[in-house]
């Protein structure tokens, strides 16, 4: 019995350590200047700041458990993959080729649709990311009508 | 004499007529192709002038639709089978951007460099 509790001891003691010891291994959490807003209309552009911003844009919202390693190792990739895939904050590198923009407004239009964003996970933790169907209906609304101004 | 000057107004016309396309080649509208074929892109390496917007011709000569995207040029755009699109860049700082088929992720990436 007493060497159960010795090893458990012992066990515990390691992982802790490990613990503190990732700790030192910090994420890249920076939020770089953008190089150009999204333009939509204030409805628009308030549902899309309070539902994708945080890991769709460069006003990523940082919070604690963000700072805590291993979480933070996985929100700064997700962060950062989705941060290439679609960035609001440089929402007029787009739409410097008309084409690119419109495709950007289709995906978004499948993504809503589709209920694939945000994340089910991700919604579990940020009410704000979790949009009424109104609210949804508002979006695609909204992008396919700048969709098919977008390019003929 | 007469043929003489059909032929002056002749070369005046050719002069009309190819005088921007030379202007063209000469730097103020780019142009570059870049083919997506048996799974590579080719050139795999295009270099262009830095600090000069262009356009990108890209065809498709595969069998089925690729997506030509570059996350550092913000840049998506499917390709379907025989087509060509194009694609507008601006004008690039000096450095390496790549390229790849989104579709395709087992074809090499591509890279646009800028000198």
């Amino acid at each position: 019995m007493t060497g159960v509790r010795r090893r458990t001891k012992i066990l515990v003691a390691v992982v802790a350590a490990a613990f503190l010891a990732i700790q030192f291994v910090q994420a890249d959490r920076t939020n770089p200047a953008g190089r150009g807003d999204l333009v939509a209309p204030a409805d628009v552009s308030r549902l899309i700041r309070r539902a994708c911003f945080d890991c769709h844009s460069n006003e990523t919202r940082w919070l604690w458990y963000s700072h805590v390693a291993p979480f933070s190792w996985v929100i700064a990739r997700d962060v950062s993959a989705a941060r290439r895939r679609l960035n609001f904050s440089d929402w007029t590198e787009y739409t410097a080729d008309p084409e690119t923009k419109k495709h950007k407004l289709q995906e978004i239009v499948q993504s809503i649709a589709g209920g694939d964003m945000s994340p089910w996970y991700y919604r579990i933790l940020h009410s704000g990311a979790r949009l009424h169907p109104n609210e949804r209906e508002l979006i695609i609304r909204w992008a396919n009508q700048e969709a098919t101004t977008a390019a003929p | 004499m007469r043929l003489l000057h059909v032929l002056l107004l002749l070369l005046a016309a050719a002069a009309i007529e190819l005088a921007p396309r030379v202007a063209g080649a000469g730097g103020d509208n780019l142009v570059f192709d870049i083919r997506a074929q048996t799974g590579h892109f080719e050139p795999s390496e295009l270099v262009v002038p830095a600090n000069k917007s262009f356009t990108i011709r890209v065809t498709s000569a595969e069998n089925t639709a690729v997506e030509f995207e570059s996350f550092e040029l913000h840049r998506e755009r499917v390709v379907l089978p025989g087509e060509t699109i194009t694609v507008l860049i601006p004008a690039l700082a000096p450095g390496s951007y790549t390229f790849f088929d989104d579709f395709h992720h087992d074809t090499p990436e591509g890279a646009i460099v800028a000198k």
